[in-house]
Formats: C-alpha cells, sequence, structure tokens
C-alpha cells in the first residue's frame, strides 16, 4: 500500500538537465470492486522546463489518472508502479512514487511546486469561505514566514494579475458571487500564489464559454511567459491543444499512442487513431457536404487485458494475428516523434 | 401546399422571480422549412434551450406564435389543447443533451423507446415490438440489447436510445438541444452522421441548438446567433460563417480554437462576460463589450434588419465592416 510508505525518497536519480519532470513506464491499477482495471499501461514522457506538453484523448484514456499519479492525489485503490522523476527546486532529483502521499516531502511539492487547476472551477472551491480566505490559506501553508497580512497583499496582487476587476472588493467575496470563467481565474491565480514550477491543468477550459475559454487561454500563455513554470495540458479539445502546446501525447486506452511537437501530430499524423481522430472533427475551413469520418466502435474497458494494441478492434489497419496479439513497440518517424503501431514496422507509412 | 414548417412569431419568455424578472427570449421570430437544419448558438444564458423548450411547449412561452403548418392547415401549436394536442404534440420531439439524466434508470431501453407508442397509439404489441427493433436498428443498437437498463450502455449508445425514443412516432421536427455536446470526439461524428441519415431518409427537419460552432456550421442549412434573449444575426450558414456581420458573432467565430496549429486567428477577445440576464444593458445588450459601440448603441436597441439575404441587428455594421 502506497500509504504506508515511508519518507525515505533516495536521492541519486538522473534526469536530464533541460528536463524537470520524466515519468519512465508508469502503469496504475485501480481495484473496483472485484476487478483490475489496468487504466496506465507503460507511460512515458519527459516535461521539459517552460514546456507545454498535451494529453490528449478521450474517456477512459487514462489521462486525468496519469497527471493525478503524478500529484499523488489519486485515491487509495489506485497503485501506481515504475517512475515519476521529478527535480524539486532545491535541485534534488526524487521519484514521487516513492514518497509517502501524505508525507510531509510531497506535501511540500503539492501545492508549492506542482499545482493544478481542474475543469469544474465551480466546484474546485469551498462554497463555506471567502475566495481570499481560500487563497491565503496556501501561502499561509507553504511558505513558513508568511503572515496573514502579506498573504493578503499577495493574494491581491495575484487576483489582479489574473484579470479580476476590483480585486479589493473580490477578494472577500464567496464562490456563489463569481462567474464561471471568474472562478477559473480565481482558480488560476491560487495555483500562481506559490509559483509553481509545474502547473497541471486538467481541462481548464471545457466548462466554459468560447468567448471566456479564448479569455482564459491568452491569461495562460501570458502567464507562462511571465513565469517560465512548465504545463501539462490535459483535454480532449483538438482545438485547444493545436493552439496552447508544444507537444502533444495522445492517448488512448491507458497508452501513449503517439508522441510529437504540436505540428508532427497535426501535420503528419501516424496512428490510425490520431489520424481518425483528426478526420472526425468538424472543422471551420472544410466543406460542409463531405460527411464527416467515424471511428467505429466504443472504447473497451482496460480490464484484464491480454497483450495487444489498445486500439486494433476498432482500427481498419489491424493486422491480423499481429496487433491482437503482441505488445506494440514504439516506433521513431523522425526525431522527436513516436508512434505505437505495428504499421510503422511493415513500412506502410503512405496509408490513408 | 408551402414548403413552410414552422413559423414562430415574436416568441418571449420571462422568468418571472421575487422581484426579478429575467427576459430568457424577447421577439424572437423564425421561420423553418421542411427538411432543413436551424442551428441556433450562443453562449450560456442567451434563451437557446429556452427558445427549444417554447418551441416543444416544455415551458409555456409568455407571449408570441408557433405556428404549425400541418395538412389539414395550420395551428398555433402553443394554444392547441386536449385532443387535437395529443394529435399533434408527437409531431415534434427533442432530443436532450445529457444522455445520463434523460433515460429513466429503471426502465428498459425496450420501455423507453417503445413508451411513446404505447401512449399515442392503438398498435399490438408484437407491432411495438417489431417497431422498435426497427428504429434500434436504424439507429445502431444491438437488438438483443433492448431488455437491459440504461445503465449498461455507454454514452454514445444512450444518445442512440435518446435518438430512437424521439424518432419512433415518425415527428416532423426534432429539437435537438445541444444533442452531441456531452461525448466524445469519434463518438461525436458517430451521432452527427447518423443525424443527418436519419435526415434524409425521414425529410426531419432539426431545431439545432448548440454552443460548438464547428458542429453547427457542418450541420446546419442555416443559422441564428443569439446574445442575451435576441436574435443578433441569422443568415446561410456558409455566408454567416465566411463573412460574419455582426460584432458579437465575428468574436464568436474567432474565439472558436482550429485543429491546426498553422491556422492564426486573428483573435479577437471579448473582454468582459456575459451579463447578468436579470439586469441586461440597456439599448443593444451587448454594447458594454463592443469594441464599436456608439452613443446610439447604449440608448436604443437595434432592430433585426435585413440586409442582402441576412438578418442583423446592429447599428453599425457598415460601418464595422469598413473599418477592417
Amino acid at each position: 500500500m502506497k500509504h504506508n510508505r515511508k519518507d525515505h525518497a533516495q536521492d541519486g536519480y538522473q534526469i536530464a538537465p533541460e528536463h524537470i519532470l520524466e515519468v519512465k513506464d508508469l502503469n496504475v491499477h485501480i481495484n473496483v470492486d472485484d476487478y483490475d482495471l489496468h487504466a496506465v499501461r507503460g507511460v512515458n514522457f519527459s516535461l521539459k522546463n517552460g514546456e507545454t506538453l498535451g494529453l490528449v484523448g478521450e474517456s477512459g484514456c487514462g489521462k486525468s489518472v496519469t497527471s493525478k499519479e503524478v500529484l499523488g492525489i489519486n485515491p487509495s485503490n489506485c497503485k501506481g508502479s515504475g517512475q515519476i522523476l521529478y527535480r524539486t527546486k532545491s535541485g534534488k532529483v526524487l521519484n514521487l512514487l516513492e514518497l509517502n502521499q501524505d508525507g510531509a516531502v510531497y506535501r511540500a511539492i503539492r501545492g508549492s511546486e506542482i499545482s493544478m487547476i481542474f475543469q469544474e472551477p465551480m466546484t474546485a472551491f469551498s462554497p463555506l469561505y471567502t475566495i481570499g480566505n481560500q487563497l491565503a490559506e496556501i501561502i499561509l501553508l507553504h511558505d513558513p514566514k508568511a503572515t496573514k497580512a502579506s498573504a493578503r497583499e499577495r493574494v491581491l496582487e495575484m487576483l489582479k494579475k489574473v484579470g479580476i476587476a476590483n480585486p479589493e472588493k473580490r477578494i472577500d467575496q464567496y464562490p456563489h458571487e463569481f462567474s464561471g470563467g471568474m472562478l477559473q481565474r480565481a482558480l488560476i491565480a491560487m495555483m500562481l500564489c506559490c509559483n509553481p514550477d509545474i502547473l497541471i491543468a486538467d481541462e481548464p477550459t471545457t466548462a466554459l464559454d468560447v468567448t471566456i475559454q479564448a479569455q482564459i487561454l491568452e491569461l495562460m500563455r501570458s502567464l507562462q511567459k511571465e513565469f517560465g513554470m512548465s504545463i501539462l495540458f490535459i483535454t480532449h479539445d483538438l482545438g485547444t491543444v493545436a493552439n496552447m502546446c508544444d507537444n502533444v501525447a495522445v492517448m488512448y486506452l491507458g497508452e501513449i499512442v503517439e508522441y510529437g511537437t504540436v505540428h508532427q501530430i497535426f501535420h503528419n499524423p501516424q496512428h490510425p487513431y490520431t489520424k481518425g481522430l483528426l478526420r472526425s472533427l468538424p472543422k471551420m475551413n472544410e466543406s460542409r457536404e463531405e460527411k464527416l469520418y467515424i471511428i467505429n466502435g466504443i472504447v473497451p474497458l482496460p480490464v484484464d487485458l491480454p497483450p495487444c494494441c489498445g486500439f486494433y478492434d476498432r482500427c481498419e489497419y489491424c493486422i491480423e494475428g499481429v496487433c491482437p496479439n503482441r505488445t506494440i513497440p514504439e516506433f521513431t518517424v523522425e526525431p522527436g516523434h513516436m508512434v505505437r503501431c505495428m504499421l510503422m514496422e511493415q513500412g506502410e507509412k503512405q496509408h490513408g | 401546399m408551402d414548403n413552410v414548417l414552422l413559423e414562430i412569431k415574436h416568441l418571449s419568455k420571462v422568468y418571472e422571480g421575487k422581484g426579478v424578472n429575467v427576459k430568457a427570449l424577447s421577439d424572437v421570430s423564425l421561420t423553418v422549412e421542411r427538411g432543413e437544419t436551424i442551428g441556433i448558438v450562443g453562449e450560456s444564458g442567451c434563451g437557446k434551450t429556452t427558445l427549444g423548450r417554447c418551441v416543444v411547449r416544455g415551458i409555456d412561452a409568455t407571449s408570441g406564435e408557433v405556428l404549425f403548418h400541418t395538412d389539414e392547415g395550420v395551428i398555433d401549436f402553443l394554444k392547441i389543447k386536449g385532443a387535437q394536442m395529443k394529435k399533434y404534440r408527437k409531431d415534434i420531439q427533442m432530443i436532450f443533451q445529457d444522455p445520463y439524466a434523460s433515460l429513466d434508470p429503471r426502465m428498459t431501453v425496450f420501455d423507453i423507446i417503445s413508451e411513446p407508442l404505447r401512449y399515442n397509439t392503438n398498435l399490438s404489441n408484437r407491432e411495438i415490438e417489431l417497431a422498435v427493433e426497427k428504429i434500434a436498428e436504424q439507429v445502431g443498437l444491438n437488438k438483443a440489447y433492448l431488455r437491459r437498463y440504461p445503465h449498461a450502455f455507454s454514452g454514445g449508445q444512450r444518445q442512440r436510445i435518446g435518438i430512437a425514443r424521439s424518432l419512433i412516432l415518425q415527428p416532423k421536427l426534432i429539437v435537438c438541444d445541444e444533442a452531441v455536446s456531452a461525448l466524445d470526439v469519434s463518438i461525436q461524428a458517430q451521432i452527427i452522421n447518423l443525424l443527418e441519415d436519419l435526415q434524409k431518409e425521414y425529410n426531419l427537419t432539426y431545431l439545432f441548438i448548440s454552443h460548438a460552432l464547428s458542429v453547427v456550421r457542418h450541420i446546419s442549412d442555416r443559422v441564428m446567433v443569439m446574445y442575451l434573449g435576441r436574435v443578433v444575426e441569422f443568415g446561410k450558414t456558409e455566408e454567416l460563417f465566411a463573412e460574419p456581420r455582426h460584432p458579437y458573432t465575428k468574436a464568436l467565430l474567432s474565439a472558436v480554437p482550429q485543429p491546426d496549429p498553422d491556422i492564426l486567428v486573428d483573435r479577437i477577445i471579448l473582454e468582459g462576460e456575459v451579463p447578468n440576464p436579470a439586469n441586461p444593458p440597456s439599448g443593444c445588450h451587448f454594447h458594454p463589450r463592443c469594441a464599436y459601440a456608439t452613443e446610439r448603441c447604449s440608448k436604443e436597441a437595434p432592430p433585426l434588419e435585413e440586409q442582402d439575404g441576412r438578418l442583423v441587428a446592429c447599428w453599425n455594421c457598415e460601418a464595422c465592416r469598413n473599418k477592417e
């Protein structure tokens, strides 16, 4: 059990100097009732300083479980294995999976060095405390030198920074007095209070209207420039990804099936799933007469999965006797562009 | 018989609360032809859902008419009662947004789909069974699963159940309220194509209410843009998307993130948020967020006027086109 782990995390791990986070062979099993859900299956990725990495996929692909594992906030029936190597502000490299989720070391990192903003700003705040109270709490928790007065100063400064008008009045208001877009701004201000190195944004604009979404994305971009943090951007919206991310990891059934720069993924997609996703989107600049491309079937439940490509039963290029029967290795298309698909081996790059 | 199916005339809806009246819909008019799809777009609080609900009489409109062109002449759907109501109500059906909340968890799928038939027709059990099986097959549901309960189905499958239920009475008009918004991308495409196929086969007319502009562009013949209960622009889909005229439509279209990193849209970022509909701004509701607003905009509401085939409600429309 993860909860019994002691805080004797070992130093001595190595990660590339430009990286702040490296996730290696991450597997997460979720124990639900009597069966075992293999939610994340051997995920590898790294996050550079100041990079925005998009984790894209549909419901149940494991994108949220992966990000929550990094933050150590998955419920106790989730069991992670592998390595999540993180370079702390003090320069030490820790394997987060070795830390006690409730221990002092993890608590010092969570919220202060790695922060998260959630999809539903309406439920992320407690309705019982004022916005200012909830933001100041973070500062008082993580900064031993902070006083109530200095925390309030900082909260005011952050509220101003995220574009909340009239912060002196807003700081003493309760969440129900804020609109959805304003709450998301307040949540971003909360995350900024401790100046984190990594921001995990889990569908931060999905619940918002388009014009408000445009405001929030613009805000995140400008804050990233100012504070230089790395962002792990989780979403199912490919439009947002194209506008926000440097690199993209496409997930399907717990695996990263394709990884590359935003240009490689959108202009030269190789995996049939990535291609299908992009083709099935109605686009603003295409003829309306054409029918939408369809990926048949639905995402299966990752229970008792044999070694196989997770996408084989929906894939029109499935190779009988191969894709359903073996673990699919990673193939490199060009530097920085990785695909997990047997078609790459067959040299059938020009299909579709 | 002309090709008009539905005429909405000066439809308004005021929600009355303690001391506050929210004018959710003010003076909306629309003529819908048989077999076409009208997209209705706008952000939260713009009245698009209220419009859909008023048309199906899910809620009662405060004033206005919904004229329904039937084989026996034109009737005002909002005024009919009793037997006549029962007769014509089945011609207008609805598909809901949330496939998890809109199906009764204690009814089997067969019961859900067949309920409208049992209530509205005198078909025998055998005939009902055949009808349900036929429609299930058409919407892509496996006949073998009809005796199961909704919880055993995924979101996309549930939406197919909702579509089967709305189709079983062979309606003429279907109001789709955010029918694909809760679905994943790959499933969304399946349902959009299904709706299009069914439309061709049964000559259905859709009122397609959605905030997803790319979906609306794909499926609609004409599009109506709403802001705070009023229509701000209405026109043919291609024209409206290629050359939006109302400043709000422009901002709305430019805010949609495109799934291509190379498309650099000149994004118009609107200041502020949609005002509270209980206390809307004077004059043109959009003027506090509008870059082209003039003195007149804050005093008088602009009428919805025709400019070569397009309806636009803006005092400065020519001006905003020339400024570019």
